[in-house]
């Protein structure tokens, strides 16, 4: 087996066996893990306090417990994120779970997890919405504080200034690691498939940062010892995540490989650096500000549409995925503009909405249809 | 539904027509119209004297006259998801149809909203900035995840006010007058302080009123709260419900045999369904924190932007449990009618722990029934008459076994 595949393949298994993934860093780090209920959690924080942030993504299980919390029509990840929750499957695995307040639905899931799950301490953070302000920001730095001050009771510590700055430190090395990762499997579609690719991302919500970003790093190089290829369709993804693998598979199937992203899960975590600025809580709140084409932050001009457009014009890519949990409402607003200014444009566009495995089949024919709107 | 109904409907009419001629005759003066989200402070708005129309209220109007669906229709071609809020699915087709049959509202010139109800409204609210391409200005009221408003809430909230202040003045082009402020605060208190006395009738024992008849007059709560003539129109009915009150008599035709606490947003295309369906099983509405919310009072700026930031389910789930417990033991209910709203997400994600506390700590019997404000699809009859009459029999039983 070559160096490439040997790196593929531990990618793989740890996106695809995520607990035995969090147990092995665990062990070898002798950290503790806390948990990042999806999209743009203060990681940072929890490695500066010496832990490990774990993304949580959902998983398969079926909703049985969560029921006597949410009614169905609330969306999947965060569902199956309690559900799992409730039959125990985050006990003494993680000692406890940041929710970041960005959406009603991560409301509720703050309030279900306290009651419901009371033996892994919950952590939310209120993110605010006029958060290019110097006042939103101000309060984001009040909370970010706060998540803080729980993380170093939990963890029995004392964190430093410096320990805020390291971590911002690593992450932004890890941030850059992605981005050249993402520009540089752009251009080897025949090993980094949309499967692939999505792996590669996934695993670093298991992984010690600073370790796994050299494994990046490596990945990236490696791939530069092959020739190029460029796919038959390269396309841009946006929107939530897109980590269903029978729809992986079908774009494969169909020719499509993913040019770029702006999904909450992949690239949209690593596009923006957190900036400089007077102290670690200040910069790490500035970050939310910076924060662009994505559903989730206030963007009354909608850059995001702008940004997919100009994707497609300057000919990275030759259409655009949507792709988002059923039932997600900040994504199911977005949509309607997308839609007519993509037909405005000319620009093949799909929506796809994840939820269970019959929707992956449908989801996986959708995509089938789609590549054949492609030129 | 019965006379008393008919007349309260008429006086909802009255009341929004002469809100709608004022918005429309500014419009036609050339003054810019804004969209306000329904617990926004009002109280900055009316110091600046700016004409706002509340597409929510537009909404409950179109959805209790029938015509929602049609709106409805017209969002879901554009692609809006029939998850997302009735509200906004109506208001949306409203504005890319440009009009409607039995209400029509001016197009706004910008939108104002603040997210202490929800984050939805943020997103329908930025996406009528976009499509109008008009400015967007957000008055920010973060959830609170603690029991109480904290500091850095409140400092939040203080912050973002002279930047309201320079975003509204150049949207509407009018000054900031600091005594205007003042005044109006102390109207919009008159205003609580009557919506309290008219709701203390409301959950009296022997209820004076039909207590659907509170959600006519919560339309003027929400769009006029900060003016002179609605404090009037409150007094009168919190003078009449005394009056009646007093003499024994009440609005509710039939044996009112129980009081019910009514949970979540009224479904209105089903109002008279539900309202029939209440009054012939004798139960008569007494209590429900959804009209509770606006029989607001302050001391100062600070209590003010506090009452603003726990609204309804801002709140975390203890204090909006609580909120509920104490409503029930006030009112006296017998039992309480969960709306499970299709589209209502902020509300809906906490409705079965809250339902399972109302039983524990109210110590009353629940029933959960499925529906929409605005969205006629997601209501059917015969559920909630069967949810009606379960509630009906377990009440009965109670009282059959002496309990409270
Ligand atoms: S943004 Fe969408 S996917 Fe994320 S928690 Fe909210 S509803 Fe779920
Ligand atoms: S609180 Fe519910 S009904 Fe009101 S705007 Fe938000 S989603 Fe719509």
């Amino acid at each position: 087996m070559s160096r490439l595949d040997c790196i593929l393949e531990a990618i793989s298994n740890d996106a695809k066996h995520p607990t035995t993934a969090i147990r092995r860093e665990l062990e070898r780090t002798r950290k503790k893990a806390v948990g990042c209920m999806l999209e743009f959690c203060p990681e940072e924080l929890i490695y500066a306090a010496g832990m490990l942030p774990v993304g949580l993504w959902g998983g398969n299980v079926e909703l049985s417990l969560v029921k006597r919390y949410f009614p169905a029509f609330f969306c999947a990840p965060v569902q199956q994120n309690l559900e799992l929750a409730l039959q125990g499957a985050f006990d003494g695995l993680l000692t406890a779970v940041i929710v970041p307040i960005l959406c009603d639905t991560l409301k509720s899931a703050s309030q279900n997890w306290r009651i419901a799950v009371p033996q892994i301490p919950m952590i939310p953070v209120t993110y605010p919405q006029n958060r290019k302000s110097r006042s939103g920001q101000a309060f984001l730095r009040c909370e970010l504080e706060d998540a803080l001050k729980k993380l170093e009771q939990i963890n029995r510590c004392k964190v430093s200034e410096q320990d805020v700055t390291n971590a911002i430190l690593l992450y932004n090395r890890y941030r850059q690691t992605m981005r050249e990762f993402a520009e540089r499997a752009a251009h080897h579609t025949d090993i980094i498939t949309p499967a692939v690719r999505h792996s590669v991302f996934q695993a670093g919500f298991y992984r010690d940062k600073a370790d796994y970003l050299r494994t990046v790093q490596e990945l990236t190089a490696q791939l530069e010892l092959f020739p190029q290829t460029k796919g038959r369709h390269p396309i841009a993804l946006t929107g939530i995540a897109l980590d269903v693998p029978r729809v992986l598979e079908a774009m494969e199937q169909n020719g499509l490989s993913v040019a770029a992203d702006t999904l909450a899960q992949e690239y949209g975590q690593a596009a923006f650096p957190v900036p400089d600025g007077d102290d670690g809580l200040t910069r790490l709140a500035a970050w939310w500000g910076q924060v662009r084409c994505s559903s989730l932050a206030a963007d009354p001009r909608k850059e995001r549409v702008e940004y997919m457009i100009r994707l497609v014009r300057e000919g990275r890519a030759q259409g655009v995925i949507v792709s988002a949990p059923s039932f997600c409402d900040p994504e199911e607003y977005d949509e309607p503009i997308f839609h007519s200014a993509f037909q405005a444009a000319g620009i093949p566009h799909l929506y796809l909405e994840l939820n269970d495995a019959p929707s992956a089949e449908q989801a996986a024919a959708r995509v089938q249809g789609f590549a054949e709107m492609l030129p | 539904m019965g006379n008393e109904t008919i007349r309260a409907k008429d006086l909802l009419n009255r009341l929004l027509d002469r809100h709608y001629q004022e918005a429309w005759t500014a419009k036609r003066q050339g003054k810019p119209v804004g969209w306000v989200s329904s617990n926004f402070p009002q109280e900055f708005l009316e110091a600046m004297d700016l004409t706002v129309c509340y597409p929510e209220n537009h909404s409950t109007s179109l959805s209790a006259k029938h015509e929602s669906m049609d709106m409805i229709g017209e969002a879901e071609r554009l692609g809006y998801n029939n998850d997302l809020c009735g509200y906004a699915r109506v208001n949306l087709g409203f504005l890319s149809k440009g009009g409607c049959e039995s209400l029509q509202m001016p197009m706004p010139d910008y939108v104002v909203c603040s997210n202490n109800i929800c984050n939805q409204l943020v997103k329908w609210f930025e996406n009528v900035a976009n499509l109008c391409n008009i400015p967007f200005i957000v008055f920010d009221i973060p959830f609170n995840h603690e029991y109480e408003v904290s500091r850095s809430r409140l400092e939040y909230m203080r912050a973002q006010i002279p930047e309201l202040i320079a975003q509204l003045e150049k949207a509407a082009g009018t000054k900031w007058n600091e005594a205007r402020f003042q005044e109006v605060m102390a109207i919009s208190n008159e205003c609580g302080e009557q919506w309290q006395r008219a709701s203390r009738y409301f959950e009296a024992v022997p209820s004076p009123m039909n207590g659907f008849e509170m959600f006519n007059y919560m339309a003027l709560m929400v769009c006029a709260r900060g003016r002179r003539e609605t404090v009037e129109a409150i007094r009168l009915l919190a003078d009449e419900l005394e009056e009646r009150y007093h003499t024994g008599e009440t609005t509710f035709r039939g044996e009112p045999r129980f009081r019910i606490m009514m949970e979540g947003i009224a479904c209105w295309p089903h109002l008279k369904h539900n309202y029939q369906t209440l009054k012939n099983n004798g139960c008569n509405l007494t209590g429900t924190v959804y009209t509770e919310t606006w029989g607001r009072t302050y001391k100062n700026l600070d209590e003010m932007l506090r009452s603003y930031s726990v609204v309804l389910d801002n709140t975390n789930v203890d204090h909006a449990c609580d909120r509920r417990i104490q409503l029930a033991r006030r009112a006296c209910c017998d039992g309480a009618l969960i709306h499970m709203n299709r589209s209502c997400k902020a509300w809906d994600g906490i409705l079965y722990e809250m339902e399972r506390r109302i039983r524990s700590q109210a110590k009353i019997p629940t029933a959960v029934y499925d529906g929409d404000q605005s969205d006629p699809r997601c209501y059917s009859e015969g559920q909630y008459a069967s949810r009606v009459q379960g509630l009906c029999e377990v009440m009965e039983n109670r009282r059959g076994e002496g309990a409270q």
